[in-house]
């Protein structure tokens, strides 16, 4: 179990990284491009400050991602980024049958067990609705999705 | 063997090459814009739409890609596109003339295109409210000169056409006016109705559609435009001003000469077409392709090469 | 009185029926479609409406508009994802009510809210035009400034822990909103030698990633679909009849919003997005219950969707009548009227009046045609997401996601970017940062930026430029309200303690 967290610290250290990242890139630029970003900058590490100087007096303390399944969380998670990678390499119809298919089955299989069966079916439901809603897309509304090394 | 390996490849090469154009075009094809829709270039993409694929018999699609003044777009155009004819990008000028000097990490470069055709010109005006006290080009120049920096004149963006016809006038005339941008022409409008600038820089549509709302002081166009007759230009006023925005297609380096030969055709066909409602909206139409389209380019470039130098001395200065 | 019977006669004609109802129903599901914007789909209409007659052609664009505003309420409502920015604020409350076995009470309430919402904003073009047009140009760059100002005090009420931390994402927001080209000055920031960095943080990009992923994460966390069966109880409530009555029982929190949204709409680039935070924000601070905001208060609901709707036809009072598009969708507009040489201003009220007025008027049809169609609509997409076991919906919503961030820009750098900032989203939300204030930011924090450079700009010559900020009347104006709102809940709370030692004192009373 997670440890309760003190979030005014933790957030507040966030924001100056967040600001320290930003400060870091604002690049070579003129004086009227940046003097409203500045501002904000300054700014952002002010109400970090705050927090921190909050976190450090008077923290307030919860626990932080307790609720539910978290290696579900990550999963997904991974699942996701994956999926998007690979839409540029293999297109989108490809990729989106493969992502959608394989967290369809993770997911499932907190439930039930996943049997060959169980996993064609959904394969069915992916394929129709994923070639659904490339029509719409591609066919209808002519967007130019990628296509990757499969598909023209 | 070698050879004849070489030389067989390369036929086959040749052979299919010449059978990708022969039967061009034979799928759709896709028109990036590379600004929000409604804009000018959306709406001048739209109306050719059906009109080019009347000319070509395929479909043809135009998608937005919107993004750094245009940049976002034609940079990932001149990464990724292939040299084949089935992708084509809009292109501006001076946008592809300006940004890649001015900006860092623009992502692409002026002659990196395969210009198509310049279809259109939308000449830079100087505008003022109707009620302004400035009633000539040579009211607006002495106050200038005896105000330096009071004058307020807004346009649409940074080093745009608007931007660098300004800076222009303030050489020209040896005066010091503040430029303020904004983002497109849309708010331009109320900044003007509303009384909040003292004169716009802008394109010759706006006055012809805020009518005798504004008073426009001059054009820099070559010979007056054709929407508004009553508008004398910077040349009949004694300044050598021309310049404004050009809108044209362009497709990737490297595809072959047939296939923009085709596509010029098409879009001059349908150009003619849009002319009748263009005209009256204060457009000049052009019909600059082949040789002659990279010839304006670099034109253009040239004009506006003493006012791009100042801004990068003035930069360096800082 | 002639005008009045042209106008009809050209209105009661099968096609321009029929074009009413495609419209709006090709905007409900745009609208409901995280990513597909009003104004994309009016765009893609475009050639299309060229081959119509003008009116014809404006009456398909007018009701594709009225609709795509009200269909982002669904999403909003199902799976707390705002489908336009339009709904933000939609859901707030819609989606905390689906929750509890609400949605179909939820949607009732938006449709006939929208309607209504609608309806005035019509009333207000066909009534009041020349002198909200007046209104609408005295708003210059600094007023805009202030403007946003005044918006990013709401941050204090749209964050439910820490205000702190409410601002902390509000200037974390502001600062994605800076990525890019500068809007003045047009050099680079913050793109870290990445050129498609150019094109900035889109706020609809961020707007996905910051609602619908950490969503997803929550629904894979608990193994659960989002939303509970409407319970009986409810379903009487979601009737249309009851939808009606209950909207009515509020006129005040009604007309108070639907003036918000006429407001905020005729303000040149604010519109809808704005419009809907404000008055949710207001009927919050005008409720007798602000304790029950977030966990499904009917009132912000309603606030919500009629002032977004109010927009559609109230930004068409700049642009008629001066030329001015306020929001996207109405430069796609404005494109189609002077293609067929009709010029804002004047004459388009007197000589080509028929056709003005019947665009109008078609606008109010759009929003009568929006109760049917919504109403079925809504039940069945309702029905299809409580069916949907959740190992299937979570990743049908990420499709989805996928394909409208893409859709968006064409840009699958835009999908890498709504998923980086979803997950920073997810992992902020944990600490206590909310989503709303970071999307608030993103939204203001541009125009803001304007407003204060342009201003700034405006003031070269003056001794002082930043006093340029404070000149003009409404600017006062402006700032006296930001002033109370922000004050507001800490006057209010001050009150309130002043007033309960009393209460105690009163308790105390010993009972005769």
């Amino acid at each position: 179990m997670m440890r309760r967290a003190n979030t005014d610290l933790l957030s507040g250290i966030l924001g100056l990284a967040i600001a320290g990242v930003f400060w870091w890139g604002r690049g070579d630029v003129g004086r009227l491009s940046i003097m409203f970003p500045h501002a904000l900058l300054f700014l952002l590490a002010g109400f970090s400050v705050a927090l921190v100087v909050k976190g450090l007096v008077r923290p307030e303390r919860r626990s932080i991602f307790a609720e539910g399944d978290r290696a579900k969380i990550i999963g997904c998670c991974a699942i996701l980024y994956v999926w998007v990678v690979a839409i540029s390499y293999i297109g989108f119809f490809l990729s989106s049958v493969a992502g959608f298919w394989v967290m369809a089955c993770y997911l499932a299989s907190s439930r039930r067990k996943v049997t060959p069966i169980l996993a064609a079916k959904l394969f069915c439901v992916v394929l129709a609705e994923v070639t659904f809603f490339y029509l719409i897309f591609a066919k209808l509304l002519y967007v130019p999705l990628p296509t990757g090394a499969f598909f023209n | 063997m070698k050879r004849a390996i070489v030389l067989a490849l390369s036929t086959i090469f040749i052979v299919s090459a010449g059978i990708a154009f022969a039967g061009y075009p034979d799928r759709p094809i896709t028109y990036i814009i590379s600004f929000n829709p409604g804009g000018e270039s959306d709406i001048t993409a739209r109306l050719q739409e059906p009109l080019l694929e009347e000319v070509l018999g395929v479909a043809v699609n135009v998608n937005h890609k919107p993004g750094g003044g245009g940049a976002v777009a034609w940079s990932e155009f001149q990464r990724t596109a292939k040299p084949d004819g089935y992708t084509l990008i809009g292109t501006n000028i001076p946008h592809i003339i300006g940004q890649p000097l001015l900006r860092k990490d623009s992502g692409y470069e002026t002659d990196g295109f395969n210009m198509i055709m310049w279809f259109h010109f939308t000449p830079n005006a100087l505008i003022v409210r109707a009620d302004s006290p400035f009633k000539t080009l040579k009211d607006f120049i002495d106050y200038a000169k005896a105000h330096p920096k009071v004058i307020t004149v807004g346009g649409s963006g940074t080093y745009s056409a608007n931007h660098l016809e300004t800076l222009r006038l303030e050489r020209e005339a040896g005066i010091k006016l503040t430029y303020i941008p904004h983002t497109g022409t849309g708010p331009l409008a109320p900044a003007i109705l509303g009384g909040h600038l003292s004169a716009l820089m802008n394109y010759s549509m706006l006055p012809a559609q805020l009518g005798d709302k504004v008073r426009v002081l001059a054009v820099a166009s070559e010979e007056r435009v054709e929407a508004l007759p009553n508008a004398p230009t910077f040349k009949e006023q004694g300044y050598d001003i021309v310049g404004g925005a050009f809108r044209g297609v362009a497709a990737p380096k490297g595809t072959p000469k047939e296939i923009i030969a085709k596509l010029a055709d098409a879009f001059t066909k349908a150009n003619k077409k849009i002319a009748g409602k263009q005209v009256p909206m204060g457009f000049v139409m052009t019909y600059a392709t082949g040789d002659d389209a990279q010839a304006l380019v670099d034109k253009m470039r040239k004009s506006y090469s003493d006012v791009i130098d100042d801004i990068i001395k003035e930069r360096e200065k800082k | 009185m002639e005008l009045f019977w042209t106008v009809s006669t050209q209105l009661v004609d099968p096609f321009v029926f029929f074009l009413i109802l495609g419209g709006v129903t090709a905007g409900l599901f745009v609208g409901a479609m995280p990513g597909l914007t009003a104004a994309m789909a009016l765009a893609v209409l475009l050639p299309f409406t060229f081959k119509l007659p003008p009116l014809h052609g404006l009456v398909a664009l007018g009701a594709v508009y009225m609709g795509a505003i009200y269909g982002g309420s669904f999403a909003a409502i199902l799976v707390n994802t705002p489908g336009t920015p339009s709904s933000i604020a939609t859901a707030f409350e819609g989606y905390p009510m689906a929750k509890d076995g609400r949605a179909l009470e939820a949607i009732g309430l938006a449709t006939v809210s929208s309607a209504i919402g609608g309806l005035a904003g019509v009333f207000f073009l066909l009534l009041l035009s020349p002198p909200l047009a007046r209104l609408s140009i005295q708003f210059g760059s600094a007023e805009y400034f202030w403007v946003a100002m005044l918006g990013l005090t709401l941050i204090a009420s749209l964050s439910p822990g820490s205000t702190l931390k409410g601002f902390l994402g509000g200037s974390i927001g502001m600062i994605l909103a800076a990525v890019g080209v500068a809007p003045i000055g047009g050099e680079n920031r913050f793109t870290f030698g990445m050129p498609v960095l150019q094109g900035g943080v889109e706020m609809i990009v961020a707007l996905i990633g910051f609602f619908v992923i950490p969503e997803l994460f929550n629904m894979a966390a608990h193994g659960r679909a989002a939303l509970a069966e409407v319970t009986i109880e409810s379903k009487k409530r979601g009737t249309f009849l009851a939808a009606i009555r209950t909207v009515f029982s509020m006129p005040g929190n009604l007309i108070r919003s639907c003036i918000i949204g006429e407001i905020v709409a005729i303000i040149p680039g604010a519109g809808g997005s704005i419009a809907n935070l404000v008055a949710y924000n207001e009927a919050k601070r005008a409720s007798k219950h602000p304790e029950r905001f977030g966990k499904g208060a009917v009132e912000g609901l309603v606030a919500s969707e009629s002032s977004n709707n109010v927009t559609v036809a109230g930004s068409m009072v700049p642009l008629l009548t001066l030329g001015i598009p306020g929001a996207p969708p109405d430069a796609v507009i404005l494109g189609v009227m002077l293609m067929h040489g009709l010029r804002p201003g004047l004459d388009l009220f007197t000589v080509s009046g028929s056709l003005t007025y019947g665009f109008i008027i078609s606008m109010g049809l759009a929003a009568l045609f929006m109760v049917p169609v919504g109403l079925l609509g809504g039940r069945l997409i309702y029905r299809v997401i409580v069916k949907t076991p959740h190992y299937l919906l979570v990743p049908s919503i990420a499709l989805v996601t996928i394909l409208g961030t893409y859709a968006l820009r064409n840009s699958l750098s835009d999908v890498v970017i709504m998923l980086l900032l979803g997950t920073s989203g997810f992992l902020l939300k944990e600490l206590g940062v909310d989503s709303a204030p970071i999307v608030l930011g993103l939204i203001l924090g541009s125009i803001a930026e304007m407003g204060f450079v342009q201003t700034l700009l405006r003031g070269t010559s003056l001794e002082h430029p930043w006093t340029m900020l404070f000149q003009n009347r409404l600017s006062q104006i402006i700032i006296v309200l930001m002033v109370l709102s922000f004050a507001s809940p800490y006057l209010s709370s001050g009150i309130r303690r002043l007033k309960k030692p009393l209460d105690v004192l009163r308790e105390e009373e010993p009972p005769e």
